[in-house]
């Protein structure tokens, strides 16, 4: 009990150590809290609201109960399928190699397929922890049967033994050690393929961990999201330590590697030295935890005010200026307007050497321009205000879509008469996790009567299933299934109020400070862009299709001709945006409990006046 | 411990028995024939075919040519030998999850004999051996000597009608060996079994053996064989002239056989 106790408690303080160094170093060195939170800001989601941390530990649950089934289907599978690889020689030699290949399976591209494959809930999310566990457990099978002793084989050889008893009474037993070695290794991964699984697929109604994850990452909440990888670890290692647990039970009669190695003498020696070298490192923390605890917080505001430009003078030269733009998507039609000012020269007119850079499922372009990493990124309006709630310093400065641009789309056959009737009829709604919308719509409408799945951005469960409803963006997914040959009827959210800008242009303060001049010239480029592909698209769709061959041209040009009224929207002037607006958003945004303190709306945006 | 007895202890008929491997030829024309009943030795330098010949009397090997006969019937290889032979390796070779009974339960357990029945069987064996005390024990808390009486008890367990001893003693200490020597030799009183055993050693030759064959090495064959006249066989025995002279007898034949090989 004491030795257990002493032998538990180096791993435990070597935690705490690692968790306040790392508060001492976010404290030390400003890190604001969406670029990495500190421990206590983890702590503070997990344990001190009750509403956010019950979530949580109920996602942790489900996110058990997949990875715990995906686990023990991936053990029989696997102990089952290793056999038959180790008996037969032919399928050693044939199957073998090809069975590596599961270790290969990048399942975060196969992740949005599970929930076609294996249906929606628990099976789709547990099949992914099979994938990812399942090959430790074949490879270990398959090495164990081979390491039988041949001596032991010799005694099963005498006394005539069937293939069936050779495989009970001697192979598995032979191969338990390395067996167990197998599942303990599957025992972690089965986790981590269960989390990456719900990142994309899964039911969203009561939302396992890897939901939870892929919505704080939209929103841009990075203590939930290490909240909740840090619960996900937790369940891995709870159950690989489970799984210890029983392989120890099994093996410790006899297993020589169950047994304590005793040598008391050399252990002595070296705790002298150690012990001295864990006091000095203590020390050490200590002082620096002092120092990070003397003043006060300033992670909020740390850019803001660093940032702080006094009378910096914008210094405009007559050369080009390089300015990096990041895209939050593959280039589409809605970025038409920034490509048709790169393609056409608007951006050159300027002055600017524009680089265009392609996003994709899952970039974090709020973090990269609020740090710097980039001049300006694609964001979506809610973005903007959940970071500038968190102190970022992001401010919106074009917003190539007046309108909203998400909306639900179904088959018209089915179609209900309006968003509010589709919102409280049931059936399966297909969306991307922590959508604000969503909760916008629970709010006006009441709460669903829909049972929500993640799309995974794929659009086969809505071809499959007649009664599905999917979350798109107007003029994108409705257009690919008319081509399909599946008419729709589409519903665009901002029909129930919720209107934020989308496809926002954002950059971020110091920027804004430095270069006012560039700033205003991006504006204007783009307007002229958005005004001249509005016009004609044509040419640069043809460009388009050449960097995302994915989305045919003709696809391409009937998506172009639907953007019109999203792109203009009411404002006066394309890419102008307007307080109220986002006085708006601030206020729906608080009443759905995406943010909590507001923002200073008249700094989330700049307007065009500005020279 | 009558009930131990088998019924009809096997004998055995080697008739020209060779035996090669990719390496070469290891046995060459062997003939030997061991009456039921008996107590054999094969004694002889390493690498001379002794275990590949009692690898044969097993069934574990089939012999390239010539023909092993066991009471009469013509055996055909490789086929089921383990029907009435029990077999004791170099090692004790025991299944390191099993308990001691377990271990000496297997083989009746491959021959599918009822649960109630083999570990009554098996209790029995045990006490034969010594270890009646020690059977919930697992085999790493046994000492070397223990293990090998644990073989033995396995082996023996079918009520063998031949039992084959691949030098189980040779990893043991004199003392040891010594008091194993004993044990063995009142198990053959006891049971009656045909015995043939491989050794290195000629004073447990001489003490065990009624018969002893001497075979020499490249390729294996037997050169001498020997039939010691010494009864009664007891522990008393090993310090009377009469049995020195024998030892002394056996030495000097091992050296004619060594000779010859050169």
């Amino acid at each position: 009990m004491k030795d257990s106790l002493k032998r538990a408690s180096s791993p435990i303080l070597a935690a705490m150590m690692c968790a306040i160094l790392w508060e001492d170093c976010v404290r030390l060195f400003q890190i604001p809290r969406y670029v990495l939170p500190a421990p206590s800001d983890i702590a503070l989601i997990l344990f001190a609201d009750p509403s956010e941390s019950a979530a949580l530990f109920l996602g942790a649950q489900q996110t058990a109960y997949a990875a715990i089934l995906g686990f023990l289907i991936a053990t029989i599978l696997g102990v089952a399928s290793g056999t038959v690889l180790a008996s037969v020689g032919v399928l050693k030699r044939g199957l073998y190699p090809l069975a590596n290949l599961l270790q290969m399976v990048p399942i975060i591209a196969l992740a949005p397929l599970l929930n076609i494959w294996f249906g929606y809930g628990i099976s789709g999310v547990a099949a992914s922890a099979c994938i990812v566990a399942i090959f430790p457990i074949i490879a270990c099978t398959v090495d164990g049967l081979g390491g039988v002793n041949p001596h032991h084989r010799d005694v099963f050889d005498l006394y005539g033994a069937t293939p069936l008893q050779r495989w009970r009474l001697l192979g598995i037993q032979s191969a338990l050690p390395q067996i167990c070695t197998g599942l303990r290794v599957a025992a972690g991964l089965a986790v981590i393929g269960a989390v990456v699984g719900e990142l994309v697929s899964g039911v969203l109604d009561s939302p396992p961990l890897g939901a939870i994850i892929a919505a704080a990452l939209r929103n841009s909440a990075l203590d939930l999201v290490f909240a909740a990888v840090f619960l996900s670890a937790a369940v891995g290692f709870s159950l690989f330590a489970l799984v210890s647990l029983f392989a120890h039970m099994l093996l410790s009669p006899w297993h020589p590697s169950t047994r304590p190695v005793t040598n008391q003498h050399r252990t002595h020696q070296k705790t002298a030295v150690e012990q001295r070298a864990v006091l000095v490192f203590c020390v050490v923390v200590l002082g620096l935890t002092l120092y990070a605890f003397s003043g006060p917080d300033l992670r909020s505001n740390a850019i803001v005010n660093t940032s702080g430009s006094k009378g910096v003078k914008a210094i405009e030269v007559s050369q080009q200026r390089q300015v990096k733009i990041q895209l939050n998507w593959v280039p589409e039609p809605e970025f038409g307007g920034l490509y048709e000012a790169h393609l056409k020269g608007y951006f050159k007119d300027e002055n600017l050497d524009v680089t265009l850079i392609k996003g994709g499922p899952g970039i974090a372009t709020p973090q990269l321009v609020a740090t710097g990493q980039v001049d300006f990124a694609i964001v979506s309006g809610s973005q903007v205000v959940t970071m500038r709630a968190q102190g970022a310093p992001l401010v919106a400065v074009y917003a190539n879509f007046d309108r909203f641009v998400r909306g639900i789309v179904t088959r018209t056959q089915n179609a209900p008469d309006s968003l509010e009737s589709l919102w409280t009829t049931s059936g399966p709604l297909a969306v991307e996790a922590g959508l604000p919308f969503v909760r916008w719509l629970n709010h006006r409408f009441g709460q669903t009567q829909r049972s929500l799945v993640q799309s995974g951005g794929s659009l086969t469960e809505f071809k499959r299933r007649p009664e599905m409803a999917q979350a798109v963006f107007v003029f994108a997914e409705p257009i690919t299934l008319e081509l399909d040959g599946i008419p729709t009827r589409v519903f665009p959210v901002s029909d129930s109020g919720f209107n934020p800008y989308s496809v926002v242009l954002a950059t971020n303060e110091r920027f804004l400070k430095e270069n006012p001049q560039t700033v205003a010239a991006v504006q204007r480029a783009l307007a002229r862009g958005w005004d001249s592909y509005l016009a004609d698209p044509k040419a640069t769709n043809a460009e388009l299709t050449k960097m995302n061959p994915a989305m045919s041209l003709r696809a391409m040009n009937l998506a172009a001709e639907k953007i019109t009224p999203y792109v203009r929207g009411d404002s006066k002037r394309l890419g102008e945006m307007k307080l109220e607006r986002w006085m708006q958003l601030i206020e729906q945004l608080k009443t759905i409990g995406v943010v909590e303190n507001s923002p200073d709306p008249s700094r989330c945006f700049i307007g065009f006046e500005l020279k | 411990m009558t009930e131990l007895r088998p019924a009809d202890p096997f004998g055995i008929n080697v008739e020209n028995v060779s035996k090669s491997f990719d390496t070469g030829l290891v046995l060459d024309g062997i003939d030997l024939t061991i009456q039921p009943g008996s107590f054999a030795i094969l004694v002889g330098p390493s690498g001379c075919g002794k275990t590949t010949l009692l690898r044969l009397m097993g069934g574990l090997d089939a012999p390239s040519d010539g023909r092993l006969e066991l009471q009469g019937e013509n055996r055909h290889f490789p086929s089921q030998m383990s029907e009435g032979i029990g077999y004791c390796f170099q090692e004790p070779r025991l299944l390191p999850w099993r308990t001691v009974i377990d271990n000496v339960v297997l083989p009746l357990e491959l021959q599918g004999v009822s649960s109630d029945e083999r570990v009554s069987l098996a209790r029995e064996t045990l006490h034969l051996v010594g270890l009646e005390n020690d059977a919930a024990k697992l085999p790493h808390q046994l000492s070397g000597g223990m293990q090998m009486r644990v073989s033995i008890a396995r082996a023996m367990v079918t009520r063998p009608r031949l039992l084959l001893l691949d030098e189980p003693f040779a990893a043991l200490d004199e003392i040891s060996r010594v008091r194993m020597d004993d044990e063995l030799l009142k198990l053959w009183h006891e049971t009656g079994v045909t015995v043939v055993m491989v050794t290195h050693s000629l004073t447990e030759a001489i003490y065990l053996g009624q018969e002893v064959h001497f075979m020499a090495a490249s390729p294996g064959r037997i050169t001498e064989s020997l039939k010691v006249e010494l009864d009664p066989r007891s522990p008393a025995i090993r310090s009377t002239p009469a049995f020195a002279e024998w030892v002394a007898l056996a030495h000097g034949m091992l050296a004619v056989c060594e000779g010859s090989q050169l």
